[in-house]
């Protein structure tokens, strides 16, 4: 499964759409997703068909946040399944990135 | 030439075996004039000794001759090239499918009828050569790959070796630790420390790295001396945190990081201080109602995410029964997978609390549900679960040597030394383990160094807690009440206005023993210490268990003045 990624149309939001399995398989094609970010524009990652993440993708978005600028970094997670949000809360993430 | 496995002249060389002898003209010349080397055969046998003495690089072979025919010959020179290939191509004047079949069947490549045409014969010719050096090409490929695993994979298990020096078990080998340890490669990405602390408690750090094998594994290397080394100057849980968080924070890459649990044991083991960072939930059963007491969810960023600032330094106090059961453990438990790609899971794991059963039991019990989920399946992450039994002060003199790593240098041994300490040093600073690290470089006092924490350690506390924070120690021995001290504690240390605790060392060394007296005077107004001291020695007082314990391992001590002042007196021999 890959990653999509879509540009809203004045090109300041982008959506992020993660695969099933989100883990250190998907480090290169991530890592392409935001390479020449803009690092004023709002990033939505998108869980809604991820339903695994091992360690390796919780570190993928904390290079992604410090490419953008740490706390600088605008970057949404939305629909995350109740497991996901949960390893995200256990590792504190929620005070990094915006989980709805 | 000779029987080099490789022919490497540039000039391939051809077999034609053929029992005609025009037969053999013909082909001969048809590859001389193509760039061949032609060697003949005019039998199965002579060409299986052409072969053995040239090795030639393709061969045409003709099926019907006398000695040996074509079949056989071409069975026993695929035999002899085991692993090369060498590509033979058959001479038939026949078209029956059966017999072409045989051709395949014995190892024949491909067929050439007659009349011969020298465009068709060099088309397959060289056809087949390309298809021999390819295959040459990726067998030496393949070898040198293989070179090359056993090469890294031998200097690993060095590796392996010299890691295992620094990071080392520890304490964990003590009869209250149940453990195991299931890394998924040589190294292993989970990390189990347990350390014996100067005043008799663990200290243990369970801590899951990013990723696993070798990668993960290095960034044990300075978490496992930072602990060690913290312990063993009797930093508390948060002190050692704040530092091992800085140091990850500077060394390891940005997504790289460490989730962990470090924890402490007082040497009752009545007393649990946790500091919950990015681990699953820990556990703690109680042995009497044979069931879960607490579950205790990670509030914390994982080590190595945020600096210290940043990072929040919540430490959870648990009071623990005799007997109770604390587990920790990595996510290789919870995500440990079975065939259909299920996960194990929180509520699967939690199920094995409630089947009331006794608390010996549960270690083994776990396990064995964790296997039987899993079934066939191989491991996929490192796995790892640690048991503490809340019992049985396990310290003894083996243990404390097996930690104590330091070599004493010549030191003074009659020396005195003050120290004053005001609101900014309470906040700060850690006396404690300062002074006892100081005062243990004394030849031959090392080993008392427990002793001599626990003696600093509790007149240095009550000094502050009750003699500048004014604060009363029967509030601890209420329901919750170590969270209300611990509060209140907090909340008068920040509004301190004055206040302050003088420290005097003196240290006196006679043939074979020393004494070290110990004088602590405090700002706070004092107390009826006539009175305590009849309390304590009837066993009716409730200071907490620090001061009887004081006052055992102590030649003397008094209190002075008001009550604001105390002096100890330590009195130690060499041992032989």
């Amino acid at each position: 499964m890959a990653i999509t990624v879509t540009k809203s149309e004045d090109g300041r939001t982008i959506t992020i759409k993660l695969p099933g399995e989100f883990d250190f398989r998907a480090h290169k094609d991530f890592r392409e997703t935001h390479r020449d970010s803009d690092p004023g524009a709002q990033y939505i990652l998108d869980f809604a068909l991820t339903e695994h993440i091992d360690s390796s993708a919780l570190g993928m978005l904390l290079l992604m946040r410090e490419g953008l600028g740490n706390d600088d970094a605008k970057v949404k997670i939305i629909n995350c399944r109740p497991n996901i949000k949960k390893l995200l809360e256990m590792a504190s993430f929620h005070q990094l990135f915006e989980v709805a | 030439m000779g029987n080099s496995i490789e022919n490497d002249h540039l000039r391939k060389l051809a077999l034609v075996v053929d029992d005609d002898a025009v037969n053999r003209m013909i082909l001969e010349g048809m590859l001389s004039d193509s760039g061949y080397d032609v060697i003949t055969a005019e039998n199965g046998q002579q060409a299986i000794q052409q072969y053995v003495d040239h090795q030639p690089d393709v061969i045409l072979m003709d099926i019907m001759m006398p000695v040996m025919d074509g079949y056989q010959a071409t069975q026993q020179i695929k035999t002899l090239a085991g692993e090369r290939f060498v590509p033979i191509i058959f001479l038939t004047a026949v078209t029956d499918e059966d017999e072409l079949a045989r051709c395949v069947r014995v190892g024949g490549d491909d067929f050439l009828t007659k009349p011969y045409s020298k465009v068709i014969i060099m088309a397959k010719v060289e056809a087949m050569t390309r298809m021999s050096d390819l295959y040459a090409t990726t067998k030496r490929q393949r070898d040198e790959i293989d070179i090359h695993n056993e090469q890294m994979l031998a200097e690993q298990k060095v590796a392996k070796k010299i890691y295992s020096r620094v990071v080392h078990e520890g304490c964990l080998d003590t009869p209250n630790l149940k453990y195991i340890l299931s890394p998924l490669s040589i190294f292993n990405g989970d990390l189990l420390l347990a350390a014996c602390t100067p005043s008799g408690g663990l200290n243990i750090l369970l801590g899951d790295a990013t990723g696993h094998g070798l990668p993960a594994a290095i960034g044990a290397v300075p978490v496992s001396d930072l602990f060690y080394e913290l312990t063993e100057n009797g930093a508390t849980v948060d002190e050692i945190v704040l530092e091992i968080n800085s140091k990850l924070k500077n060394i390891l890459p940005p997504e790289f990081f460490f989730c962990a649990c470090v924890c402490n044991f007082s040497n009752d083991y009545r007393l649990f201080t946790m500091w919950h960072g990015g681990l699953p939930d820990v556990l703690i059963y109680s042995a009497e109602n044979k069931k879960l007491k607490h579950v205790v969810r990670s509030t914390n960023f994982p080590l190595g995410v945020v600096d210290n600032v940043q990072l929040k330094t919540d430490v959870h106090i648990f009071d623990l029964s005799k007997g109770d059961r604390v587990y920790l453990y990595s996510d290789g438990i919870t995500e440990a997978k079975n065939k259909e790609r299920e996960e194990f899971g929180e509520e699967r794991l939690l199920s094995c609390f409630e089947k009331g059963k006794s608390a010996d039991d549960l270690f083994d019990d776990i396990l064995e549900t964790v296997n039987d989920f899993r079934g066939d399946e191989e491991q996929s992450d490192d796995l790892t679960l640690l048991e503490i039994n809340a019992d049985v002060n396990v310290l003894n003199d083996e243990l404390l040597e097996k930690v104590v790593s330091t070599a004493t240098l010549p030191y003074p041994s009659n020396w005195n030394m003050n120290m004053m300490l005001n609101k900014r040093d309470f906040i700060e600073t850690n006396p404690v383990s300062i002074l006892t690290k100081f005062t243990t470089q004394v030849d031959g006092l090392m080993q008392h160094r427990e002793n001599i924490f626990i003696v600093l350690s509790e007149l240095y506390n009550n000094a502050l807690d009750h003699g500048v924070l004014g604060l009363d120690s029967k509030l601890k021995s209420e329901p919750d009440g170590f969270l209300t001290y611990i509060t209140l504690r907090q909340e008068r240390l920040t509004d301190l206005t004055d206040g302050h605790i003088v420290i005097s060392l003196e240290h006196k060394m006679g043939d074979n023993q020393g004494e070290l007296i110990i004088n602590i005077a405090d700002s706070g107004a004092g107390f009826d210490y006539g009175k305590q001291t009849f309390l304590m020695e009837n066993n009716m007082d409730n200071s907490g268990r620090g001061m009887p314990l004081v006052k055992s391992l102590c030649k003397e001590l008094e209190y002075l003045g008001e009550g604001n002042q105390v002096r100890a007196t330590y009195q130690w021999k060499k041992s032989s």
